[in-house]
């Protein structure tokens, strides 16, 4: 089980001002979770839609099971969830009509889909509302509805574009545990820009940036690469600002009048500072950031 | 079968919780009582040389049957196009374009969604009908066959073809949205020719209706009228009991053409749909030379003027901010169609200018005002105006005088025409005209919340007043004199003077809610 993505290019506009939402991005998507990180607009949702066979690209080919699925999108529409960064529901309907209606769209048999949608009402936590219309929903439970749709008919591939959104800390952890199980024998791709919803779950980790996929790796190896790059500074409030001009700074921690700092950088920023343990949201503070510390702060260690 | 039956049952939930299904099925029963005058009502709907029939099932029903094969393809494709619309707005697009669904599945389920809900507007009037026949008491004997069949035989399919029709038009692009509305009117209009004309559908009960009234009273010699009269009195209305007739192969043969139609407009539709995919690629053209004149030198200069002009008074600021949102993305070949005909409108006659060229210009700009108390749900920026709001009521104001604006711009050219002729009743007329159209517009889209209701309701009252002068619609004053004796221009200014205060009061009541 497996997708394929090869040389895949999306442009918005033709002609002189072309506009790149996916430039040339190849990539091969293997059963387990792979996170898909980028900033807003690096193409995450882009991709996502091409992936959900929604758009069409302008190049390139992807294959799901060997099948080209560009040519032949039903191929992968029986075997895909999806869940979309903006999505609605028919507010008139309660969480289980909706969730009936979508199963239905979806081909699924009536007392198959009952039951998945009683067991998926039970793992999201909404059994409670599953009679009461949609528009009384939160924003969570509606998120939730919208990741229960994508799981009804049991898909091989999961895709999920900001699924954590709207979600309060205790949702986002189950959400993350409801992924792990998942895992096991399906291709996950979930997109975000937190790079802690991924951190602990992802098996591999692909960083886009302006429509380029700029890195590919396992958590692992992405921290490995910023291993010699993280330091730690404790400094006065008065040097926050010139530090946060010229380096990374992944996190900062106030400490009674200091600033304890988290930094990113090719070389030691500062004598006082202290090589740290990396995470992966310094590697990915790192590879898509541009800035280069400059010559004052450099090799000061 | 279980996609389809889904589809359907969520979709038809979906568009008949809403209160707005339930305004619609009273307002058919109501307008169902009101085609239905007593003899010393003050109008009379269906006259045949002077005769209507005894409120019996045979007659009530053969004319419920007319009420509906004219008005419910119009009322009921405006009803019922927010099928696909429904799914783009309430953004499950996505959600279903990443399922296995096919295109086919999908629209069926969608097009049995509307003939239900359109099916559903008939046992609402047919049970009015009975309310009807019981309470005027012509005819106490209730025959349920009578009453129903005319609905089967041409009622029925004619919902089955509209049905299409709004799918169709919902799955063309360009058919979608206003203009789609517009062209709509005039196919309605043609329908509507065609059927009383025909000898099968409605027209055959017409001719049937028409053929026994000449053979038992022939000595009148009056006209056949379907639509709203001034009654002359008690006594000039003359009834006789029509036994009605008995559905025929002539009738049953009305249905094929309407079936054809039907399919056809499934297929068009199958093929047209793009599965609310993504796929759009905008080609950057670079910009014609009369665009770029147009914007650069005349619009922009024009703006840079009003805002000048405007700067001193939050009230006229305000005005030209309005006049910009509500022209904003419209083609630059709409601003020169205006244009011309501004020109055309400085050299034609007197009578073509009032008939047809003034109308025309007003008709060019439906789609434009008919944004008017809408954009804010559209926009989906309600709260954002709601916070930052200085006044509900100056806000209601700018945007109205924004299209009363548009609308003068429309007509300068026969504003100087008619100055130049001194001819001020009819300068009065459209000034009347253009806070009734605009009152008109800003009801409509603050109400319903979609600028449907207006892009349908206008094209209508444009074709019955200005091009058919019917005297009491006759907004624009076309018939200059006669409408003045009668009346008209007051009515239309009390009329005016009230929508605008009740769409006020629900904009403002709406804002204060937050």
């Amino acid at each position: 089980m497996h997708l394929d993505i090869q040389s895949l290019s999306h442009q918005y506009q033709s002609g002189k001002n072309a506009t790149f939402a996916i430039k040339s991005l190849s990539l091969k998507v293997e059963p387990g979770i792979l996170g898909l990180l980028g900033s807003n607009g690096a193409g995450k949702s882009s991709l996502m839609r091409i992936l959900a066979t929604i758009t069409k690209p302008s190049q390139g080919k992807i294959f799901w099971q060997g099948q080209d699925i560009i040519k032949s999108p039903q191929l992968l529409r029986n075997e895909l969830g999806y869940l979309p960064q903006y999505f609605g529901v028919y507010d008139q309907l309660s969480g289980i009509e909706f969730l009936q209606y979508m199963a239905g769209l979806k081909g699924l048999d009536e007392p198959l889909a009952n039951q998945r949608i009683k067991d998926l009402l039970d793992k999201l936590n909404l059994s409670h509302a599953a009679h009461i219309p949609l528009k009384g929903y939160s924003g969570g439970m509606k998120q939730r509805i919208g990741i229960a749709q994508a799981l009804l008919n049991n898909p091989k591939l999961l895709i999920i574009d900001e699924p954590t959104v709207g979600l309060d800390p205790q949702e986002r952890a189950n959400f993350r545990q409801l992924l792990t199980e998942l895992a096991n024998d399906r291709c996950i791709i979930f997109s975000t820009h937190i790079v802690a919803d991924v951190e602990s779950i992802a098996d591999r980790i692909a960083i886009m940036q302006t429509g380029e996929l700029i890195q590919s790796e396992s958590p692992q190896e992405l921290q490995n690469k910023v291993a010699n790059k993280c330091w730690q500074l404790t400094a006065n409030f008065s040097e926050l600002k010139n530090i946060q001009h010229n380096f990374i700074v992944s996190h900062s921690l106030r400490k009674e009048n200091k600033v304890e700092l988290n930094i990113v950088a090719d070389y030691c920023p500062d004598v006082r500072a202290i090589s740290r343990t990396p995470s992966l949201e310094d590697a990915y503070l790192y590879f898509t950031s541009n800035r280069v510390p400059q010559a004052d702060f450099s090799r000061a260690c | 079968m279980n996609k389809v039956w889904q589809c359907f049952i969520a979709d038809f939930k979906q568009r008949t919780r809403q209160q707005s299904f339930i305004v619609t099925l009273l307002a058919m029963s109501v307008l169902t009582l009101l085609y239905f005058p007593s003899l010393d009502a003050q109008y009379q709907t269906v006259m045949v040389n002077g005769y209507r029939g005894i409120y019996n099932s045979a007659w009530l029903g053969a004319c419920l049957a007319m009420l509906n094969i004219f008005l419910l393809p119009l009322i009921c494709f405006y009803l019922i196009k927010n099928g696909l619309e429904l799914d783009r707005q309430s953004m499950t697009n996505e959600l279903i374009a990443a399922t296995p669904v096919s295109k086919v599945t999908y629209l069926f389920s969608k097009w049995c969604s509307n003939v239900l809900i359109l099916i559903f507007i008939l046992p609402v009037m047919l049970l009015t009908l009975i309310l009807i026949q019981l309470y005027y008491g012509e005819s106490y004997q209730i025959d349920l066959w009578a009453l129903i069949w005319p609905q089967l035989v041409f009622v029925l399919p004619t919902l089955l073809a509209v049905a299409s029709l709004a799918i169709m038009f919902e799955s063309i692009k360009w058919l979608r949205g206003g203009v789609g509305n517009v062209i709509y009117f005039f196919l309605w209009t043609g329908f509507m020719v065609q059927n009383i004309q025909g000898v099968s559908g409605a027209g055959a009960i017409l001719s049937s209706i028409r053929d026994e009234v000449i053979e038992r009273f022939p000595l009148q010699q009056s006209s056949t009228h379907i639509g709203v009269s001034i009654s002359e009195g008690v006594d000039a209305i003359k009834t006789f009991n029509w036994q009605g007739v008995e559905p025929t192969a002539l009738h049953l043969w009305s249905i094929v053409p309407l079936l054809i139609i039907c399919l056809t407009c499934f297929i068009l539709a199958v093929i047209f749909f793009d599965r609310f995919s993504q796929n759009s690629r905008t080609e950057n053209k670079p910009s014609s030379w009369l665009k770029r004149v147009l914007t650069t030198q005349i619009i922009r200069r024009l703006d840079v003027l009003f805002a000048l002009l405007s700067k001193n008074f939050s009230f006229t600021r305000l005005l030209r901010l309005e006049l910009k949102l509500l022209l904003k993305g419209h083609s630059t070949y709409w601003a020169i169609g205006l244009l011309v005909l501004n020109i055309v409108q400085l050299f034609v006659s007197k009578q073509l200018l009032v008939s047809i060229f003034l109308p025309m210009s007003w008709l060019w700009c439906v789609l434009v005002i008919s944004q008017l108390g809408q954009l804010e749900k559209q926009a989906n920026t309600l709260e954002l105006i709601t916070y930052s709001k200085s006044s509900a009521v100056l806000q209601s104001l700018t945007s109205y005088s924004a299209a009363w604006v548009l609308l003068a711009m429309a007509s300068m050219g026969s504003v100087l025409r008619f100055a130049a002729m001194t001819e001020w009743m009819l300068l009065i007329q459209l000034i009347i005209a253009i806070s009734f159209t605009v009152s008109l517009a800003y009801f409509c889209g603050a109400f319903t919340g979609t600028k449907r209701m207006f892009e349908v309701l206008y094209p209508a009252l444009w074709y019955v007043g200005p091009i058919q002068a019917a005297l009491y619609v006759d907004f624009f004053g076309v018939n200059s004199e006669a409408s003045w004796q009668a009346g008209i221009p007051y009515y239309f200014v009390a009329i005016t003077v009230v929508l605008l205060l009740l769409t006020v009061r629900a904009k403002s009541t709406r804002y204060s809610m937050y």
